[in-house]
């Protein structure tokens, strides 16, 4: 007879809910409960436009986004692409000067990739340099719901509960799994966590059907479903300034409607953490495992990740039998 | 030598005028009726353009078509409309940073053009931007077609596109006559010196043209907003637009579709919305969660090759220039500036042939 392991899974974005569904689903011999004090819609992943982009993390970056991608990609051709908020995006990324990488190393993860011809730059006559690709563009309003339901259809739950200890929550679960974002920070006492303000416009310009990102990250415009989203900053900004840019880059953007604004904070970290970890309780060892602080990249490497974690927490299983719970 | 004027008509005007009628005020009549004042209203002083037609934005064929500008995939050595299709693309792109774009509702959209065959590459490829095979992993996407090519081309949506038009027309001193004109003696009676004949699917009913046929189609409008490219098939055997097609709007999502050469009903077919339907699930199977709104039918108006050429016609003592600017198929938002261009340039014509600026008549 197989004992049902407990696995908790701390935190309820992107990157929590996707590691809860591929544990629950891929170990059927565990319960997963997933504890978070926020759930969608009042994650910081609900925020994010969530346009599949990658950076220049060191490591494991492509893997990760790579095996993101292709899960997603999966659903966006599929009938639940609506529902899950998950299709395909076009669009430009554009560059005041011509960069020294004209090719990243994500190219050949996007459905397609390509420089932009003279003509397509035309429109943008203060960059001399562009990418043209199709990528994805995922959107938790409706992607996290869709998890959720994935996640209770394995057998797993979800508790709105904040947890402040993980002590604690190792005399009731047998393997942790720490996806609690900025959180970390308090949670564990790493410093290196830091947030990473980040503040959007949404607008309703339903005729916008490409993206356009500047190459420095600072200015971009991302049509979804239900909105665009105008950005960003990575420090305090005006609003005004957010659509100042991005309507010189969009001049039909004259003819948007205001939707709303929001501000969050990103986990920033140098680069995610997914390892394990442990916690002592009453003299046991409790393992955790850690996959938090993706930064600007939580959709863009939630599934990557999380397929880490479940390998980690296969190990963490394997190696200790389940002990008697005090 | 005097003429009669029919005042019952109502026409505002002065004898000394030089009266132009359109008839037909779909994306043809309408915009060659632009580029002719902007052309000859300070030429010829005493211009005077009138509009006529029984249906009016948003009645037009103009209005329910998708707005997607894209020829044929094939001219067939028709280079003069490849012409004005690549005038029409350059025209409307010139307007995309201007602050009247979505008024006019003109905006970028990029999308599939999927085939089940390999083929040759279309005759618009150097005029749209970004045009590209596909690769393998998009293919991939679209099971049942193995070529294919991605594109970023125009929006071109009639139902902003003909208010934009009439608004600028209307600002202009342009009138418009909302009635069925019955013949091109009846205008000629009245005056009218110039008739520029955009009649679209039912220009023989001013004049016969065994080449001009009704190409039936319609289409299902639906709430998909996740989908941001069009997404064309092209079926060979079948024939231009009896493959689906989804093309989303600015409002909603057009999918269609079918092409029903000879078939004049304007009334919605279950039996082809349930086609319709089918196939386009089919290519995009998250349409299984669309809101279905409604269902359009239209007439294109089609013939080998549109009509666009001057006809002098003569009744009894009077006599009136005739420029025949229909049967423009499934492309008429695609090729209409170029034709208006080309229109206006026999209206050039014309004009010298009578003498220029203000001269009374013979």
């Amino acid at each position: 007879i197989q004992v049902t392991q407990v696995v908790a899974v701390v935190g309820a974005g992107v990157v929590g809910l996707s590691t809860a569904v591929v544990i629950a689903e891929a170990l059927p011999h565990c319960s997963v409960t997933v504890l978070a004090d926020r759930f969608t819609p009042n994650t910081t992943s609900d925020g994010a436009a969530g346009i599949l982009f990658a950076s220049q993390f060191p490591g494991e970056q492509r893997r990760w986004f790579k095996r993101t991608f292709d899960h997603l990609l999966l659903i966006a051709s599929s009938p639940e692409a609506g529902v899950a908020g998950v299709f395909l995006s076009s669009g430009w990324q554009i560059f005041r000067e011509v960069p020294p990488e004209k090719k990243p190393y994500w190219s050949d993860c996007v459905l397609s990739f390509g420089t932009m011809t003279d003509a397509e730059l035309k429109r943008f006559p203060q960059y001399k340099f562009g990418q043209a690709f199709t990528t994805i563009k995922c959107e938790c309003p409706s992607y996290l719901p869709w998890l959720q339901k994935r996640l209770e259809k394995a057998g797993g739950i979800m508790i709105h509960e904040k947890v402040t200890d993980l002590a604690e929550l190792g005399l009731r679960y047998d393997v942790i799994v720490n996806c609690s974002g900025l959180g970390s920070r308090e949670l564990l006492g790493d410093e290196d966590v830091h947030p990473v303000r980040g503040q959007v416009l949404r607008v309703h310009a339903p005729w916008l059907q490409h993206f356009v990102r500047v190459a420095d990250g600072h200015t971009y415009i991302y049509p979804g479903a239900g909105g665009v989203t105008l950005g960003g900053t990575r420090q305090a900004a005006d609003s005004q300034a957010i659509f100042e840019r991005c309507r010189r880059l969009e001049p039909s953007l004259g003819s948007a409607r205001p939707l709303g604004e929001w501000v969050g904070l990103r986990p920033g970290r140098r680069n995610p953490r997914v390892e394990r970890g442990h916690v002592r309780v009453h003299g046991r060892r409790v393992p955790v495992v850690h996959n938090y602080g993706h930064g600007g990249w939580g959709i863009t490497l939630s599934w990557g990740t999380a397929l880490d974690a479940l390998d980690l927490v296969r190990q963490c299983l394997n190696e200790r039998p389940p002990e008697a719970r005090l | 030598m005097g003429f009669h004027i029919d005042w019952s008509l109502d026409v505002e005007s002065t004898a000394a005028d030089m009266r132009v009628a359109v008839i037909g005020a779909g994306v043809i009549g309408l915009s060659t009726a632009q580029c002719i004042y902007e052309r000859y209203h300070s030429a010829v002083s005493s211009l005077s353009i009138e509009v006529y037609a029984d249906r009016f934005t948003p009645q037009t064929t103009s209005d329910g078509a998708a707005g997607l500008w894209q020829p044929y995939l094939y001219d067939n050595g028709n280079t003069l409309e490849t012409k004005w299709n690549k005038e029409t693309f350059d025209y409307l792109l010139g307007f995309l940073n201007s602050p009247d774009s979505i008024k006019m509702g003109i905006f970028l959209q990029s999308g599939y053009n999927l085939c089940s065959d390999p083929a040759p590459d279309p005759s618009f490829r150097d005029i749209v931007l970004g045009f590209r095979q596909l690769a393998k992993r998009e293919l991939d996407l679209f099971p049942g077609y193995s070529h294919g090519w991605f594109n970023t081309a125009l929006m071109i949506e009639g139902k902003s596109y003909l208010p934009w038009l009439m608004n600028w027309l209307k600002q202009r001193g342009v009138k418009f006559y909302q009635r069925k004109v019955s013949s091109f003696q009846e205008l000629a009676d009245s005056g009218v010196e110039v008739i520029i004949n955009c009649t679209g699917v039912r220009s023989g009913e001013l004049q016969p043209d065994p080449e001009l046929k009704p190409g039936r189609g319609q289409i299902i409008k639906v709430s998909a907003p996740w989908l941001k490219h069009f997404i064309l098939t092209h079926n060979f055997k079948k024939g231009v637009y009896n493959s689906p097609y989804i093309i989303p709007g600015s409002r909603h999502v057009t999918v269609g579709g079918v092409f029903q050469l000879g078939n004049w009903s304007e009334q919605n077919s279950t039996a082809d919305h349930k086609k319709i339907w089918e196939e386009a699930c089919s290519l995009e199977p998250s349409l299984k969660h669309a809101r279905v709104m409604e269902d359009w039918s239209g007439l294109r108006p089609v013939r080998s090759r549109v009509r666009l050429e001057r006809e002098m016609m003569q009744f009894g003592p009077a006599s009136c220039e005739v420029i025949h600017n229909y049967g423009h198929g499934g492309y008429g938002l695609t090729i209409h500036w170029g034709c208006a261009l080309e229109a206006a340039r026999l209206f050039g014509e014309i004009i010298e042939q009578k003498g220029q600026g203000d001269r009374s008549r013979l």
